[in-house]
């Protein structure tokens, strides 16, 4: 995909207006370079929205430690009722001495199912916040080149900076000309960046 | 009315249990509310490939316009006794200001994705324990449901 004609964007098109395309116009220039941005512009702008989005799920996130804390519970509960199952099983064996039982048995028979129901019904309700941190996790990698491309940019205004800066102070040379800027990123070399220039390599 | 009160009903007991953790029910219910505007997030991520590319594309200009650079040096050198080439010299500072200005700008419309790269990365974290509890609670409930079914008839 070409993103921009730079020799267009900088003289103009070359069947355009005689007068304007002879004409070099460095901000229009530059503008039309970047207009062709505009719509990724605009979804980085919808990106920054999401921060209250992060905010709420933050809070959400709490739910865990005390759902923690009720599975902690279920769990003794689970323990404190084992006693009961062995009980049961020891009635099996003579069902009809112990008749009058069975209205016990099938409510502790209820109270379990209910117990399993309720639990299901609470693990399926997890299955949202399970999914939502595979997203959560894919998309945090996926947002990884956000910070490199800002770094790259900033290092490429800077290259830019260094050559005005160099052109208003007449004299004063850059010591890491423009050119080395898109390598040293390329090489992912950090160096200080000084009004003269990128600083020389440090050994 | 005494042996109403005293007897004990499952269903009831149970539910009052989870009607307790009601509220963390409704949490987990607006978990799932977020889950659409995450994928749209998602999909904005693929934003990160052509700006990606458009950098590559200026990383190579800027190697193209470094010998504008010592051509204005040299400009400079000889601007007193040709003074109408101040213009070309002032278009050519501005050329740069310009690029440096977009590419600024360009670099503080990613901080707020970059900056929501550590909060996603966190939130994942975060999120963490919902596989492990989704697990707990389907244990249990097997224990639980095992119970009911293995109790004598």
């Amino acid at each position: 995909m070409i993103l921009f004609d730079i020799k267009n964007d900088l003289y103009g098109p070359p069947s355009g207006k005689r007068e304007d395309s002879s004409a070099f116009r460095a901000r229009v220039a530059v503008s039309a370079v970047f207009d062709q941005v505009e719509p990724l512009q605009a979804r980085l702008t919808r990106i920054a929205s999401f921060r209250k989005t992060m905010e709420r799920l933050d809070e959400l996130a709490n739910v865990f430690d005390q759902l923690r804390k009720f599975a902690m519970q279920v769990s003794e509960l689970a323990r404190v009722l084992e006693p009961m199952h062995d009980f049961h099983d020891g009635l099996r064996p003579v069902p009809n001495q112990f008749a009058s039982l069975e209205a016990l048995d099938e409510k502790l028979k209820r109270l379990c199912a209910s117990f399993a129901e309720h639990l299901s019904e609470l693990a399926d309700a997890l299955g949202p916040a399970v999914t939502l941190q595979d997203q959560l996790a894919y998309i945090a990698g996926a947002f990884e080149p956000a910070k490199v491309l800002r770094e790259e940019f900033s290092g490429l205004a800077q290259g830019f900076g260094l050559v005005s800066s160099a052109m208003g102070d007449a004299r004063n040379t850059a010591t890491f000309p423009l050119s080395r800027a898109g390598e040293a990123i390329d090489n992912g070399e950090h160096r200080e960046v000084t009004r003269a220039g990128l600083a020389p390599e440090r050994d | 009315m005494a042996t109403q009160r005293s007897s004990f009903e499952p269903g009831v007991a149970v539910s009052s249990v989870f009607d307790q953790i009601g509220p963390l029910q409704e949490q987990l219910a607006q978990i799932e509310v977020i889950l659409e505007p995450i994928q749209q997030l998602s999909e904005l991520a693929s934003v990160f490939e052509p700006l990606r590319e458009f950098e590559r594309r200026i990383r190579d200009l800027a190697k193209v316009l470094a010998p504008m650079h010592n051509f204005q040096d040299q400009l400079q050198q000889v601007l007193k006794q040709f003074s109408p080439l101040g213009a070309l010299d002032q278009e050519l500072s501005q050329l740069c200001v310009s690029f440096r200005e977009s590419l600024s700008q360009l670099a503080t419309a990613l901080e707020p994705a970059a900056t929501l790269q550590d909060r996603l990365a966190d939130l994942s974290t975060a999120f963490e324990p919902a596989k492990a509890l989704r697990q707990e609670f389907s244990a249990l409930a097997q224990i639980f449901e095992r119970n009911s079914t293995e109790l004598p008839q």
